[in-house]
């Protein structure tokens, strides 16, 4: 799959990867990431022009996040048709309320894999549009920019590159599923020590 | 509700254990792949970057177009080397272009790219001649 749209980015250029970015960002599992750091090696090759494909690519990647924000936001009444008042789903609206707005930031380039859950929650759980685009925004920029930038910085040898930031969004992701089993493990402990 | 505890019980245990896990593969994976990043630093050079020399980074994505203008080896020098016309071709990645010319040499694309990339390519710009440093005065 990654060489077959690596075929096509060289192609057709900036438009093909906007697509693909954005229909990355509607939640549809595509290597975003390893084409947006080739797009910075192409460009530095020549290939592509740096300012069109990062201003498409921003554009694009943040009308599909935009966009599963709002499958949330609609689907908010089935999702509260099912857990509606109980303490579970109180208890992940406040904590997204809490924590929303740096999950949005960190997950557009650093957990990527959590992207699509947290856009979904961001509008199930109506947290407020204006301040998730801020967010979003900020994220896709350092994505877009640091990632692609990479690319750029390493040129021809940005396969490497690549191999190393995938493994270590691995490696994020399972910090993040440890922290959170060891946080409800202790506020676990804690109810039962005060039942 | 012991079920429901249980449950929950379950789930802590099972993301800990999935995160330690994570944490164990994608750490060492990163370790090795830090290691060969470490070996490669940026390339030194102009932007847009000079050509290409190492035919080891050629991949059987590229289409040969590409490959002519990262390496600077016209596209035609490519084409005759393969024994196909560009016409209809130059949109095709290396693996599609074996797949229908050459079928049953399965590689045999890159390789004659490989080889007649290093046929043609341009010859290294010289160094400068050194300059040998006086002796300072004592």
């Amino acid at each position: 799959m990654s060489d077959f749209l690596l075929t096509q980015i060289i192609n057709y250029g900036a438009p093909l990867l906007g697509i693909i970015v954005f229909i990355g960002g509607l939640g549809i599992p595509l290597p975003c990431t390893l084409l947006i750091i080739a797009a910075g090696a192409f460009a530095r090759q020549g290939i592509l022009d740096w300012q069109i494909t990062s201003i498409i690519s921003i554009v694009s990647v943040i009308i599909g996040d935009s966009l599963s924000y709002s499958f949330g936001f609609y689907s908010r009444e089935k999702v509260l048709s099912r857990f509606s008042n109980t303490p579970q789903w109180l208890q992940a609206e406040q904590s997204f309320q809490k924590w929303g707005a740096l999950s949005i930031f960190f997950s557009r380039f650093l957990v990527t894999a959590i992207a699509l859950p947290v856009n979904l929650l961001s509008g199930t759980t109506r947290f407020s549009f204006q301040k998730f685009l801020v967010y979003d925004i900020l994220g896709e920029v350092v994505w877009i920019f640091g990632y692609g930038g990479l690319g750029y910085l390493f040129g021809s040898q940005w396969e490497v590159v690549n191999e190393f930031l995938s493994n270590f969004g691995g490696v994020t992701l399972g910090i993040v599923f440890f922290i959170f089993g060891v946080r409800q493990a202790w506020n676990w402990n804690l109810i039962r020590q005060k039942a | 509700m012991p079920n429901k505890n249980s449950k929950q019980r379950i789930i802590i245990i099972g993301l800990t254990i999935l995160g330690c896990l994570l944490i164990i593969f994608f750490g060492l994976r990163s370790f090795r792949a830090f290691q060969k990043f470490d070996r490669h630093g940026p390339p030194a050079g102009d932007f847009p970057e000079k050509l290409e020399t190492d035919v080891e980074r050629v991949r059987d994505w590229m289409t040969i177009p590409f490959i002519s203008r990262m390496y600077g080896v016209p596209e035609p020098i490519l084409y005759d080397a393969l024994g196909i016309s560009p016409e209809d071709n130059h949109k095709k990645s290396l693996r599609d272009l074996n797949k229908e010319y050459f079928p049953e040499n399965d590689g045999i694309v890159i390789e004659i790219v490989k080889t007649t990339l290093l046929a043609n390519q341009s010859p290294p710009t010289p160094l400068p001649p050194l300059t040998p440093i006086p002796p300072s005065a004592p």
